[in-house]
């Protein structure tokens, strides 16, 4: 992370690698139940980042970090999952999950991590703005006005898009995938 | 699914999603129309975002920013959020104070009207009490474009009742004490006409001078829109969280059902809770409507199996308080708190111990399992040879007595016999008249006319009462019994293999007529003298601990009948005996223990294999196996499958009555059961049928004390108000005395 810091601040790419770089020296704590005294969620993760970013990149604005915060979380959130299933198919599977503040936080009880990984990526295969509004609204914790003018379009369209994307994703969650 | 796909079902969405729920279905019905399963999908995704409108939480970031303010109100911090939605520290302008301030989870279609909303906070303001928080002012806010009520109320330092009483390692009596004072105040809002609805110990703090407060008085009434069964399905979300503290009307979802003694259960639940560390019902990972059964369904485990140092009167309170039935509970908050405190000043409590249905029919009688008539013809047929083996082998020990107490025996025979044959249902169509005339006139007898030796006689009254118990007739029985353990002590001291035999009957035909303290505590006894006399795992003592954890399951003490019953299996497992008639008993008593501490499936499973080997044994009408099915059919009705339990019931019920006499106490039983089944499925009036006829029998064939009888009248207090029926539901009741505390 440190040699990056160097490269080229302020160009997209960048931003967005070393956004993921410092989420990603965070994340662990979240994956992991023996750090559940630390009550790290996602989006104050996400938050936590910004802050320590903030003044060494020349972000475009605020929603356009949050924005790539959410796209480098969703990562952490993929690999994490991906992880978990190649610890599954070696037969020593411990299920992933986030740690218990965030996940009753986010009503995701009796989801794993793998399972969220798996419900947004087949959301972005059927809508991706969807999917990123997800990633605003849940992992950065955007307002709804925010998600709007980072993806630039309206806000009604981001709270029906939002509620949708929601209800599709717990109905997923809930039921288990259908496949 | 394809993206097509999706997309064609996001454009429907887009377009009905913001629509009151009239208009949605019109909408849905035009952009759908022919297309079911296209439709289907869009209500699917509208149930699951109406669902998370009402109780957000789902993908909630917990982290987007507080408004600066609310009104009159200046946020200042976030207290907590949960199921009912944001609790914000805030400071109110005029008067200058801080408040904490409630933001209610809404959605559309359960808005509060401004005025509405103004009344009802004038009436909650009109609650002042020290153990209350004060709802100072109402309101509502716009937020996402649903509108959401507030309350700003007076904020409490302080903690939930459980946390602060583990913290403080309080004692029983200072739990007690808290329980006391928050029965107070749950007593002042209802005398205000206003109820709680959703108590439970995070709205119950204590402050740092250990004084109660609770929470959210009335905000319950207050959110809950004026109609119907909408309740339930407005609060899915929250009731998960709630529905512990629930009572078994509020799971049902009936809000016309609650009242202050719905809040007395919540009471209930609290104090459980305080004193054990446990939830009565344990609702934890359970489905919503899982849980929702469990509570309506479940006896909670007796308090004293928990926490071996509680007291029985406590015990009793609280599970007074948990009652299933309101009648049951005590009627007010006030009354709860007046027996703890009598408990707490060592007088005599009000509540007697429950007597519920539930702690009936598990042993449908006698675990022993003389179930019938047909059961005389056995126990008469070894007996009678027990008669004849006795009295041969004393005329062999004593020449000179021999012909006369050979004579006797072939009298006792000859008169057995005969009782025998009447009393066989299979071949006699006679009615029990003549066959409990016949056993009179033999028990007039003896001692009369009859001069027996003591060891004789002992022996004919022991038949004698066996023949009472095949006929329901208990009463007779424990005379008889009685009669047998007095000639036996005198004849054969107190630790004789038969007099404690005889002891053991004594104390079964007590379990028989109900005074299971009696005969818990002269098991206790007996089941120790038997292993030291007999051997710990000789068939008698496994038998006589059978009949210890049976009356210890009547007594309530689950976790004892529990053991007993497992430790016998285990005994006649290693001695090769688990097949035998006596241990399919076991396995029925175990199986029934197994549902009282709320383990459905184990039970379920232990009684379909006591069903399987009672009819491999004697075959499927056989009396026991009648019994084990029986069990079934209440196993089925505790799981909710109502229309399964009714036919096993409806089986078992004809064939009773085709071998029994037509008053017989099993086929009262069997009637009564029916009756719970037929109301599980809202069959109300034939289960009002059913139960008078059950009713009728256990009355004359058992009393009206007795508690099958009991119970039966009960049962037909809750059909007939269910029905509104109510001027039969007074009659029941005031037939039930015993069953109303």
């Amino acid at each position: 992370m440190n040699e990056r810091r160097s490269e080229s601040p302020g160009e997209s790419h960048s931003d967005t690698a070393a956004v993921y770089e410092e989420l990603r020296a965070l994340a662990g704590a979240i994956f992991q139940n023996q750090h559940a005294n630390h009550t790290l969620q996602p989006t104050a993760l996400v938050h936590e980042a910004y802050l320590k970013l903030a003044n060494k990149h020349d972000f475009v604005d605020r929603e356009h970090f949050l924005a790539t915060a959410a796209r480098a979380m969703r990562q952490v959130l993929i690999n994490h999952a991906n992880a978990a299933r190649t610890h599954k198919r070696g037969g020593d599977y411990a299920r992933v999950t986030l740690t218990g503040a965030a996940q009753s936080a986010a009503g995701l009880d009796g989801a794993d991590a793998i399972d969220l990984a798996d419900a947004l990526a087949e959301l972005e295969r059927l809508n991706e703005r969807q999917s990123r509004i997800v990633e605003c609204r849940f992992l950065a914790g955007m307002t709804v006005e925010e998600t709007a003018r980072a993806l630039d379009v309206s806000a009604r369209t981001v709270q029906l898009d939002w509620r949708m994307a929601r209800a599709w994703l717990k109905q997923r969650l809930h039921t288990g995938a259908n496949e | 699914m394809t993206p097509e796909r999706y997309e064609q079902i996001r454009a429907i969405f887009h377009e009905v999603a913001e629509l009151n729920p009239s208009d949605q279905d019109e909408a849905l019905q035009r952009l759908c129309a022919g297309e079911e399963s296209l439709r289907f999908e869009v209500e699917e995704l509208l149930r699951e975002d109406f669902e998370t409108l009402q109780t957000p939480g789902f993908l909630q970031s917990t982290f987007e920013s507080p408004p600066e303010r609310i009104g009159d109100f200046q946020i200042v911090g976030v207290l907590g959020s949960g199921g009912m939605g944001v609790v914000y520290r805030a400071e109110q302008q005029h008067p200058r104070r801080l408040v904490a301030l409630k933001v209610v989870s809404m959605g559309f279609g359960s808005e509060v009207s401004a005025r509405r909303l103004a009344r009802e906070a004038e009436l909650l303001a009109r609650l002042h009490h020290p153990g209350i928080a004060q709802i100072f002012d109402a309101g509502s806010v716009e937020a996402e474009g649903v509108t959401r009520p507030f309350f700003a109320m007076e904020l409490v330092d302080g903690e939930p009742i459980t946390e602060f009483a583990q913290r403080h390692e309080l004692s029983v009596t200072q739990r007690l004490r808290l329980i006391i004072e928050l029965c107070s105040a749950v007593q002042h809002a209802h005398e205000q006409g206003v109820l709680h609805r959703d108590l439970k110990p995070s709205n119950v703090f204590v402050t740092k001078d250990g004084r109660i407060k609770v929470l959210d008085f009335g905000v319950g009434r207050l959110v809950e829109p004026g109609t119907s069964e909408f309740t339930l399905q407005t609060q899915t979300g929250q009731l998960v969280g709630t529905i512990a503290y629930m009572s078994p009307e509020q799971a049902t979802g009936d809000p016309r059902a609650v009242d202050e003694r719905s809040d007395v259960y919540a009471l209930g639940v609290i104090a459980y809770e305080l004193l054990t560390g446990e939830l009565p019902i344990d609702v934890r990972g359970k489905m919503l409507h899982e849980a929702a059964r469990l509570v309506r369904e479940v006896e909670p485990t007796s308090l004293r199996t928990l926490s071996h140092t509680m007291s029985a009167d406590i015990d009793t309170i609280v599970r007074t308080a948990l009652a299933k039935e309101k009648d049951r509970r005590y009627a007010s908050a006030a009354e709860l708190g007046a027996d703890i405190e009598r408990h707490l000043n060592s007088k005599p409590i009000l509540a007697r111990p429950p007597s519920t249905w539930d702690q009936l029919v598990k042993f449908s009688r006698r675990n022993r399992a003389l179930v019938s008539s047909v059961a005389i013809v056995f126990v008469v047929l070894v007996a009678a040879l027990a008669v004849t083996g006795v009295l041969l082998d004393r005329a062999v020990a004593a020449r000179a007595a021999a012909d006369a107490e050979r004579a006797e025996a072939q009298e006792i025979l000859s008169i057995l016999t005969e009782a025998m044959a009447a009393a066989n249902p299979v071949e006699n169509t006679e009615d029990d008249y003549t066959v409990r005339a016949l056993l009179d006139d033999i028990a007039a007898s003896l001692g009369t006319e009859r001069e027996l030796r003591p060891s004789a006689e002992a022996t004919v009254r022991r038949v004698l009462g066996d023949a009472y118990i095949g006929l329901g007739r208990y009463e007779e029985a424990l005379v008889a019994f009685e009669r047998t353990q007095e000639l036996l002590h005198v004849v054969n001291g107190p630790d004789d293999p038969a007099t404690l035999e005889a002891e053991t009957q004594v104390a079964a035909a007590l379990l028989d007529l109900g005074r299971y303290d009696e005969g818990h505590a002269m098991l206790v006894g007996l089941v120790e003298r038997s292993e030291r006399v007999v051997g710990a795992e000789a068939p008698q003592t496994l038998d006589r601990m059978h009949f210890l954890g049976n009356a210890a399951y009547r007594i309530g003490d689950f976790a004892q009948a529990r053991d007993c019953f497992e430790q016998v299996l285990e005994a006649r497992r290693r001695n090769d005996a688990y097949e035998s008639e006596e241990n399919l008993a076991t396995i029925a008593s175990l199986a029934l223990t197994l549902q009282s501490l709320g383990d459905m499936e184990a039970s379920r499973h232990l009684t379909e294999e006591s069903v399987a080997l009672h009819e491999r044994q004697f075959g499927a009408e056989h009396p026991y196996t009648l019994t084990a099915r029986s069990n079934y059919g209440l196993v089925l009705t505790r799981m909710n499958q109502p229309e399964d339990a009714e036919r096993v019931l409806r089986e078992v019920l004809a064939i009773r009555r085709q071998n029994l006499e037509p008053n017989h106490p099993e086929i009262g039983v069997s009637l009564s059961l029916l009756a719970g089944a037929l109301a599980l499925e809202e069959r109300y009036d034939e289960a009002i049928e059913a139960a008078s006829e059950g009713f009728a029998i256990l009355d004359g064939a058992l009393g009206r004390e007795h508690r099958y009888t009991q119970t039966t009248a009960s049962r037909l207090v809750t059909y007939c108000e269910k029905v509104g029926r109510s001027e039969e539901a007074a009659a029941w009741r005031a037939m039930a005395p015993n069953s109303n505390q």
